[in-house]
């Protein structure tokens, strides 16, 4: 309970972050959805298009929350910004630019009905950039054997794409018909997947071991996700609810990991 | 000897110097060259002379800086530097010792002891009078008054009925002399029985071992001595956990290139710093002993010269008694008054209780091979001169009574213990024994150091004893870098020409009107239960977690306790003892009221460096008020800062430089101006034995009927190679005393918990295995006594078929029972017959299984 | 500009004896709040603190005390995000500014040696000071003045003539985890 406790804001942050960053990076790669753009889907409806970034930058902004309850002086949160040279710092400053660009993406989606692709681009680089950053920055801990493996930093991004192309299946409950997003989300599973074998094999490596977890997430996220995301692109499940299970199989499987992540390190 | 120069650069680094300062008083007094030496060396490290000569670092504002000596048991006395602010005592550190550079110490235990005597969860706050069941815990709080009118109702009727029915219990918690004595001089008051401690609490085997061979309790080499030793024995005694003010000077001597071994059956805090570990099977430090004694009389590598001046070794025994044979007027007598027992009447509880030198010594009798007849025992120094050669072997026919000498009968003992033999019975590869044997005596010199570890068992004499003989056999007492150590390090004050008035002005204290009925505490069980010497109808008990610390636990109590109508305690601490009494009064720590411990060289001084918390008082104050009451208020006129001055007010030299002021209220201790501060050894050039005979006495004549007239080895009283007893209970049980306890009082300072939070079973795991036990999981350990639960620590510091715990753990801290439910209380009729038995707390077998 | 100085420390574990006088009198005398340790200790060669390790009857029994390295190239320092952390030119000493300090915590991920402990009762980070104070008065760090083994020997690594240096090179001193590269002030014997 008190690892849940202390592991809890992390997993916050990450996650919710990570939703949001993965899906800029999906929508980028895939053409975007609910954009109202010229090459969207049929199926998309211009009255939503400023559902996405609503979507992403709620849970951005619930993810930033995530991390003051990590502090233990979170009103001085804006000192955290000071050292460039650190991880944390920069997942500040990145995390300030992906919300910035959401706002942007936002406000072209409210007035115009739907922002230029190149806001999307732009959202895409920075979202990577605060995948990376979030992954260097458990990847310096030298004094947390677990996090300071080779894996960390894929661990993070590639968990990130599986959340943000099930977040995507989600937001688009048409779009896993289409393919390109039914394969986006299997290639992040099977990516993700490999991931998940390279970190369990570094806490071997060290002496730890959360096989356990590390298999539960396989079997939840990659498989469960994949599956579900080929079963709707075949027609075998209804679009909404395939969607729906593709987003929650997908998230469910990176908490998993991330808490074994976690976890492992503090222990 | 080495000088001190070459000492201090040894052991201490040249940067930053702390422990180096001197007073001002030492320094300019320059009570030796050593001080000298050193504090020069100090100043030329480039410290400013004005801050080397202050005491300590400046307090910072808002702060005071205060001192104590530490007086809880165990062998160090520290010079303790404290901090105070807003009334709260912050911190601890070492506190400097006068002319003794590098000295300074404070442990763990003293540092954190402040956290738990300004908690007042912990610490009896007021008076309490028990409402519930004893042991209930169930308590009213009462005033003073109320609670001295009580007790001295129930303790007046006791007295007017018999006043040796009314017993005080006072034992170690608080060694300084007012609180340590209080109140047992209250029992010499209106007298009472006081009880002789050393037996129940485990000590005594060490004085009876060191008396039957010197004649003293205690005697022991300078800890610095060691840089003069090629080899060092740690034999049974953990120094780095129990005496840790000595531990430097060890370090000091292995850098100087002395090999340190260490002979205990586990791999104690000190054997990590040592070169050689040696696991022996507890309850065999004889055997060991006595197979290295066999090892190198064996290879005539004994030291015959020393044996037969300095020991009893050519003395002619009587083969029909075995007793001495003794000559009046060159003509045999039958055995003479001197062989009633030596130590009768010095059983003391004061460390410098001892015997009479040679009270007979005119009698006893050499076979001198230079005339062939036998003679009277000659001095050393005869001997030297060439006046006689006294036979070290033989069987002589003196007035036609047969007699061998005292060593042959050594010699007979030792042999039956060959390396193959003693390899066996101590768990040590016969191999082992003969290098140990051939290190030990090639060393030249070789210093031995013993522990009270070894001698918690059943005829607890023979592990020093045996020892110590082992020491003599080689040639190393009284040599620099040699000796067969107990206890303290051996400090000392220069004769003053002309004066023999005493140091420290007991007078007072010490006139008490009546005297104490003083009974050897092996007896207290019989006497409460079948008032066997002396019966208990009022018991207090002070400085003493009696119940925690004595052996078999629930025979206290379902039997002993039950049977005393009335127990006062006096303590700081809720202990389990406390529990089970019927007043328990709130006592104060050293930090917080006035004391003396009186260690040469220094006088080391308590006072209230804090407010004493709630209602608590000293033990002279809680007497003081008792005495009102029970018409010895005569006795008890001085407030405890009146007794300490008086204690040091003589015109004796000692205290010429006395200041009180900068002395005893700033700084807490004063280097005497009669102090020497050279290491010192003991026996030097063969004197100073206190034994009848005059000198190193390894034969014993008094226990000729007990068959142990020489040291000898018998198993344990629980003894796990055969029986019954070892069949169902094959694991030999004993406790330690380590870095987190010296005995309850510390149990637990909170910082202490991230060194260890709960009580652990030490384990091999070759024991583990067999029964299905893993590191870290809950096991039983129980025989017919009682049992314990707790967690088994496997480690391979541990020999086989032996397990571990640390003392002074109290019931809270077991997932179930405690300790000192499995141990016994079995009298010894030698030990009885000697002095009194000493509670074999390592003497015991239980088994082990999963909880 | 005054005489810059490295202060560093040599520890000789072939003279601990795993008391733990060096935590202890750390918590009580710098008063650490909380279960907050600047000190800490480990088996030298094994995973249980206390344990021997290798077979009755020659196990070994080793300690290898912990505390900051006041390193040269410090992680927390580099890796602290508000600057809190620094490490002091003239002195060499690394500490933590507690008024700046946003309590993330990072410094002790960072850190190879996790020195740095979270005060859980401010709810700020602390460390070890190498007891700058006292050490401005030429007074040893209160785990030097209490090691009852002398195992710790402290002073001026730029001063070829100071204890600790002299002891790095008869001994042949070696910092713990040199390969984390963070360039300790601390070395082991």
């Amino acid at each position: 309970m008190n690892m849940i406790m202390h592991v809890l804001p992390l997993l916050v942050f990450t996650t919710f972050a990570g939703l949001a960053a993965g899906a800029y990076v999906v929508d980028a790669l895939c053409g975007g959805l609910r954009t109202g753009g010229s090459d969207a889907s049929p199926s998309a409806a211009p009255c939503c298009a400023w559902l996405f970034p609503l979507v992403c930058l709620v849970l951005l902004g619930v993810g930033l929350c995530g991390t003051l309850a990590h502090l233990g002086q979170p009103l001085r949160f804006a000192n955290g910004m000071a050292n460039p040279g650190s991880m944390i710092a920069q997942e500040a400053y990145w995390s300030i630019a992906f919300g910035v660009v959401i706002v942007i993406d936002l406000a072209f989606a409210k007035v115009k009905g739907a922002p230029p692709r190149p806001v999307r681009w732009v959202g895409a680089v920075v979202a990577v950039g605060l995948m990376i950053v979030t992954g260097l920055a458990y990847y310096h801990s030298l004094g947390l054997p677990a996090w300071s493996g080779a894996a960390t930093v894929p661990l993070f991004v590639l968990g990130d794409l599986a959340l943000g192309a099930g977040l995507c299946a989600l937001l688009d409950r048409g779009a896993l018909a289409s393919g390109k997003l039914a394969c986006a989300n299997v290639a992040a599973q099977i990516a993700f997947a490999a991931v998940l074998v390279a970190f369990g094999l570094h806490l071997a490596r060290i002496g730890a071991d959360m096989t356990g977890l590390l298999v539960a997430a396989g079997v939840v996220g990659p498989l469960a996700a994949s599956v579900a995301a080929g079963a709707t692109h075949a027609g075998k499940l209804p679009a909404q609810a395939g969607a729906v299970a593709v987003c929650a199989f997908a998230t469910v499987g990176v908490v998993l990991a991330r808490y074994a992540f976690f976890a492992a390190g503090m222990m | 000897m080495k000088n001190g120069e070459t000492y201090v650069g040894t052991r201490e680094p040249e940067y930053f110097t702390r422990d180096g300062k001197l007073t001002r008083r030492t320094f300019i007094k320059g009570v030796g060259a050593i001080t000298v030496a050193s504090a020069l060396g100090f100043g030329a490290r480039g410290i400013g002379a004005g801050e080397a000569l202050a005491d300590e670092a400046p307090a910072a504002a808002g702060e005071r800086a205060v001192h104590a000596v530490c007086t809880v048991n165990c062998t160090s006395r520290c010079h303790l530097r404290g901090t105070v602010r807003d009334g709260k005592l912050v911190r601890v550190e070492p506190g400097d010792m006068p002319g003794r550079p590098g000295y300074a110490n404070a442990c763990l235990r003293s540092m954190s002891y402040i956290q738990r005597l300004q908690d007042e969860n912990a610490r009896v706050m007021y008076p309490m009078r028990r409402t519930g069941e004893r042991g209930s815990g169930e308590f009213e709080r009462i005033t003073w008054d109320e609670a001295i009118d009580e007790i001295a109702e129930k303790l007046n009727a006791v007295l007017a009925k018999n006043p040796q029915a009314a017993s005080f219990y006072s034992f170690t918690g608080d060694l300084g002399k007012l609180s340590w004595e209080a109140p047992t001089r209250f029992a010499a008051t209106v007298g009472a029985t006081t009880w002789d401690i050393e037996g129940i609490m485990g000590d005594h085997g060490a004085s009876m071992g060191m008396t039957m061979v010197f004649g003293t309790h205690r005697g022991a080499h300078d800890s610095r001595d060691y840089l003069n030793s090629k080899l060092l024995i740690a034999w049974g005694r953990n120094v780095a956990d129990t005496h840790t003010s000595e531990l430097r000077d060890y370090v000091a001597a292995r850098k100087n290139g002395a090999k340190l071994i260490v002979i205990d059956p586990r791999q104690c805090s000190t054997a990590a710093i040592a070169d050689e570990w040696i696991p022996i099977n507890p309850q065999t430090d004889p055997a060991l002993a006595l197979g290295m004694m066999n090892w190198i009389i064996g290879h005539d590598l004994h030291a015959k010269g020393k044996l037969v001046e300095e020991s009893v070794a050519p003395y002619l025994i009587r083969e029909d008694d075995g007793t001495y044979l003794r000559m009046v007027d060159g003509t045999v007598v039958a055995t003479a008054d001197g062989a009633e027992a030596a130590e009768a009447g010095s059983i003391g509880t004061a460390p410098a209780a001892q015997g009479t030198a040679g009270a007979g010594a005119g009698t006893y009798v050499i076979w001198d091979e230079l005339t062939g007849a036998a003679m009277s025992a000659p001095e050393a120094d005869a001997i030297k001169g060439g006046a006689a050669r006294p036979a070290l072997s033989g069987s002589f026919t003196v007035d036609g009574v047969a007699c061998r000498t005292a060593f042959d009968h050594l010699v007979d003992a030792c042999s039956e213990y060959t390396p193959e033999r003693t390899g066996e019975i101590c768990g040590i590869e016969p191999a082992v024994v003969e290098r140990l044997s051939k290190e030990y005596i090639e060393a030249q010199p070789a210093g031995i150091r013993m522990g009270q570890g070894m001698q918690r068992v059943y005829h607890s004499y023979a592990p020093f004893r045996t020892v110590a003989t082992l020491a003599m056999v080689a040639g190393y007492i009284g040599v620099p870098g040699g000796g067969a150590s107990h206890a303290g390090g051996t400090a000392t004050n220069k004769p003053v020409a002309g004066y023999t008035g005493p140091v420290y002005d007991y007078s007072d204290w010490s006139n008490t009107g009546k005297k104490a009925n003083l009974v050897p505490s092996s007896q207290v069980y019989s006497a409460a239960v079948d008032h066997d010497p002396v019966p208990i109808d009022f018991l207090w008990i002070a400085n003493s977690n009696f119940v925690n610390m004595s052996p078999d636990s629930n025979r206290i109590i379902n039997e002993v306790i039950p049977a005393i109508d009335f127990i006062v305690t006096a303590d700081p601490w809720w202990t389990w003892t406390a529990k089970y009494s019927d007043i328990v009064l709130p006592a104060s720590t050293y930090w917080e009221h006035w004391d003396l411990v009186d260690r040469s060289p220094w006088a080391m001084f308590n006072q209230p460096a804090i407010e004493p918390m709630g209602e608590s008082k000293s033990d002279v104050e809680i007497m003081s008020l008792l005495a009102k009451k029970t018409g010895v208020e005569a006795y008890w006129d001085k407030t405890d800062e009146e007794w300490v001055r008086q204690f040091v007010s003589t015109d004796h030299p000692a205290w010429d430089d006395l200041d009180w002021d900068r002395d005893v209220v700033e700084q807490g201790i004063y280097g005497r101006s009669d102090a020497l501060y050279d290491p010192a050894i003991v026996y030097a050039d063969g004197a100073g034995y206190k034994t009848d005979t005059g000198k190193f006495e390894f034969y014993t004549e008094t226990l000729v009927e007990f068959d142990d007239e020489v040291p000898t080895w018998k198993p344990p009283c629980e003894d796990p190679r055969e029986g019954d007893l070892a069949q169902k209970y094959p694991l030999v049980y004993i406790q330690y005393h380590d870095r987190l306890n010296v005995h309850t009082q510390h149990i637990l300072n909170p910082a202490l918990e991230v060194v260890q939070d709960e009580p652990l079973l030490q384990m091999n795991p070759v024991d583990a295995e067999a029964r299905g036990i893993a590191h870290g999981d809950v096991v039983r350990v129980k025989n017919d006594r009682g049992d314990m639960k707790i967690r088994a620590f496997l480690t391979e510091g541990i020999v086989p078929g032996t397990v571990a715990t640390q003392s002074g753990w109290t019931p809270d801290y077991f997932i179930e029972g405690c300790y000192q439910n499995l141990t016994h209380h079995t009298i010894c009729d030698a030990e009885e017959a000697y002095s009194m038995t000493n509670s074999a707390f390592y003497d015991v077998l239980v088994e082990v299984e999963r909880a | 500009m005054a005489e810059q100085k490295h202060y560093g420390m040599v520890i000789d574990t072939q003279y601990c004896v795993g008391c733990q006088t060096c935590t202890v009198s750390c918590k009580i005398s710098n008063e650490v709040p909380g279960s907050a340790h600047w000190n800490h200790l480990e088996s030298l060669d094994g995973e249980v603190l206390y344990q021997s390790t290798g077979t009755f009857p020659r196990p070994t029994l080793a300690f290898r005390p912990l505390l900051c390295n006041h390193c040269e190239d410090p992680a927390c320092v580099n890796n602290c995000p508000s600057g809190a952390m620094r490490k002091d030119p003239d002195t060499g000493i690394v500490s933590v500014n507690q008024d700046v300090c946003i309590a993330c915590g990072y410094c002790s991920w960072v850190c190879p040696y996790g020195a740095p402990s979270m005060n859980d009762v401010d709810h700020v980070m602390s460390k070890c000071t190498f007891c700058a104070e006292r050490v401005a008065e030429g007074i040893d760090p209160y785990c030097v003045a209490a090691c009852p083994a002398n195992a710790r020997v402290f002073g001026d690594l730029n001063d070829p003539e100071s204890a600790p240096s002299k002891l790095m090179q008869e001994r042949h001193a070696e910092p713990y985890l040199p390969e984390a590269g963070t360039r300790p002030s601390v070395y082991y014997v």
